[in-house]
Order: C-alpha cells, then structure tokens, then sequence
C-alpha cells in the first residue's frame, strides 16, 4: 500500500471516528439555540402601549432605572413567540414600560449607526464570561429586545439565547435587525 | 509489517532531498494542528456559535443534521489537530483537513455567489486572519493556504518530533 492510499485510509478513519463521536454527541447533548429552545412564555397577553401604539416618543436607554411595580406585567407579547416585528417594536418603544435594546453587531458597524439607546453586546463578549455590560447596564426585570444586521444574521439570536440563559426571561429578537430598521426610514443614532 | 516501503528509517519519513525532511514539515504540522485544535475547542465549547456557522452556509438542511453537523465539525477539526500535533496518522489527518478545507471553500463561494451576508464562526468567537469580516475572499485565501498546508504534509511527511516516526522506526527493526 503506497503512502498516500494510507493517508487516505487514515483520513477516512478519523473521519468516521469524529462523525461517530459527533453524532454521539449530538444526541446525548444537543447544541442549544435559540431555534431550537422551546417558548418559555405564556400565551400572549395584551401589551400596554402608550397612545394606541402610535408614534415612538423617546427611546429609553438601557441604563433606566427599573420599577418593580410595573414590571411585574408582561410587557412584550409576541405574535410569533420570541420575535418581534418593526411595529411591535416600535409599540414597545413608545410604550410606559422601559425598553432595553441590545444590538448585537460587531463593534465597528454598531459606531456607523445604531437603534437610539441600543447597548452594544457582540456575541464574542459571552465568550468564557458574562460581559460587564449584562452585568451592570441590564435589569433582568424588563424586557430586553435584540437586534443584528437582519437577513440571515444568527448573532442577535446567539446574544438573546446567553441573556436567557442568564436569567433574563424578557429576552426577545427583532428579526428585521437594524437593516429592516433602516429600510424602514426610522431614525439612527451615530 | 512493511510500512516503510523499503525507505530508510529518516526523520521525516517521506520526501527526503528537499529539504522537506525536518524542519519545514515539523513547523507546519504543529501550526496547522495547533490552529485545528484551536478550531475544534472553541466550536465544542460555544455550540451555538458552532450551529451559527452551520446554519449560516444556508444549505437548506434540516434541523437534526445541522445539529448533528455542528458536533461532527468540531470534532473532526479536534481530533485531526491533535493528531498532527503529536505526529500520529499525520497524512490521515491532513487529508482530512484537506477535505474539510474542500468543503468549506465551495461553501464559501457558493455563500459569496449567493450574496450572503455571513459570519465565519470558524474559530468560535476569536476573530483570526479575517478579522469581523463576511465570508469572502480572504476566508477563501486562508482556507486554500490550510489545505496546501496540508497537501505539505502529506507529500512530505510529518517531519521531525512525530510519533508516526517512533512507530515506523519500531516496525522496521521489527522486520
């Protein structure tokens, strides 16, 4: 058998020893993504919005103090479980209920333009630690909203699934990301 | 058992004469394996992000398989560094990175021609080579370099340091 008949053999091997041991893996504990996480909220119930739900008034930083009092209702009901559509996003920013915005771009993109009040978390930063910014700016007692470019960007769903796991239930995407939010003609910080 | 085919017990165990016999073979098994180890850890140690660059080739797989895909990636890439870095089935596991390589760079153009804008999740979170940029030419670039790499290693052999040696020199005083 020539050396490189062997190499092959060999490379074979390894490969059906990764696929068994991977596929193993798979099922003894599987990747858990946000796709796959099953809905940890209720039916939807009635949000309360602001005026009817009709123009933003002000975003709310992500530093907003909390009231326990009210946020204790469910701010955020979601027509499609975990995700929010613009409108519904829009509604939650205009809402009583102080809304925090993740956006979770890379840094460079997040300094071009961001949603007003958006707290930057790339999903580098949950790497081997919670990152300060979940730490000391987020309130596990109000709804957080995660965005990234939109399209077919995973990382606001990365982010939001490690803020779940983190405790923080109120966790939802807007799928749209900020490209959706721009199409949309609505307003960027810089 | 005749491993060696009739070759003398060298060093490098395979194209002597090109000076491909130490050094060169050594520095890029090590490099190479150690950056697939690095791969391979940081993918098992970050599922999702594993399952992000899966799902991110959009290649219309179903949910089982990408999941199933985004354990086997990883170990593939775990199992063929720490190979290379020991020296152990060397050219096995270059040949292996060679596919994988194959794989991931007809992923990356069909990605490009498709107009995707995708993340590489290569190397988990750490941004290596091609910074926070889409996949594009230069993940294209770095790929080809891994798998010529790998062509390295297995035209030349695992170089000094290698288990493969150790073994192969038994097998011919065995003889």
């Amino acid at each position: 058998m020539n050396t490189v008949t062997r190499a092959i053999l060999q490379g074979a091997t390894i490969g059906v020893l990764a696929l068994v041991v991977g596929t193993l893996h798979a099922f003894v504990r599987p990747v858990n993504t946000w796709d796959s996480q099953k809905p940890a909220l209720p039916a939807p119930v009635p949000i309360p919005v602001a005026n009817g739900g009709g123009q933003p008034t002000q975003v709310q930083p992500a530093t907003t103090a909390v009231t326990p009092a009210t946020a204790t209702t469910p701010p955020v009901a979601p027509h499609d479980e975990r995700m929010v559509t613009l409108a519904r996003f829009k509604e939650l920013l205009a809402g009583p209920l102080p809304l925090q915005v993740v956006d979770a771009r890379e840094p460079a993109e997040f300094a071009q333009g961001r949603i007003g009040g958006a707290l930057n978390l790339p999903p580098g930063e949950f790497y081997g630690k919670i990152p300060d910014a979940v730490l000391q700016r987020l309130s596990r007692d109000l709804p957080i909203v995660v965005y990234c470019g939109g399209g077919n960007c995973d990382a606001s769903k990365m982010v939001a699934m490690r803020l779940k796991d983190l405790g923080f239930s109120q966790t939802y995407v807007y799928d749209d990301g900020f490209t959706g939010w721009t199409q949309a003609g609505e307003a960027v910080e810089k | 058992m005749s491993g060696t085919n009739g070759k003398a017990c060298v060093p490098g165990g395979g194209a002597c004469g090109l000076s491909l016999c130490g050094g060169v073979p050594t520095v890029v098994r090590l490099v190479l394996g150690g950056l697939f180890v690095l791969a391979g850890y940081m993918k098992l140690t970050n599922g999702d992000f594993s399952y992000a660059s899966v799902k991110a080739f959009d290649l219309g797989l179903s949910e089982p398989l990408l999941q199933v895909l985004a354990r086997v990636v990883p170990w593939a890439e775990l199992l063929s560094g720490l190979l290379l870095v020991l020296g152990l089935w060397a050219r096995g596991a270059a040949v292996l990175i060679m596919a994988m390589m194959g794989a991931f760079i007809v992923g990356i153009a069909s990605v490009m021609l498709r107009g995707l804008d995708v993340k590489c999740g290569c190397f988990g979170a750490l941004k290596l080579f091609c910074g926070d940029e889409p996949m594009g030419w230069c993940h294209l670039i770095r790929n080809s370099v891994m798998a010529a790499a790998g062509l390295l290693i297995v035209l030349a052999g695992p170089g000094i340091m290698a288990v493969d040696n150790r073994l192969r020199c038994c097998a011919t005083k065995a003889d």
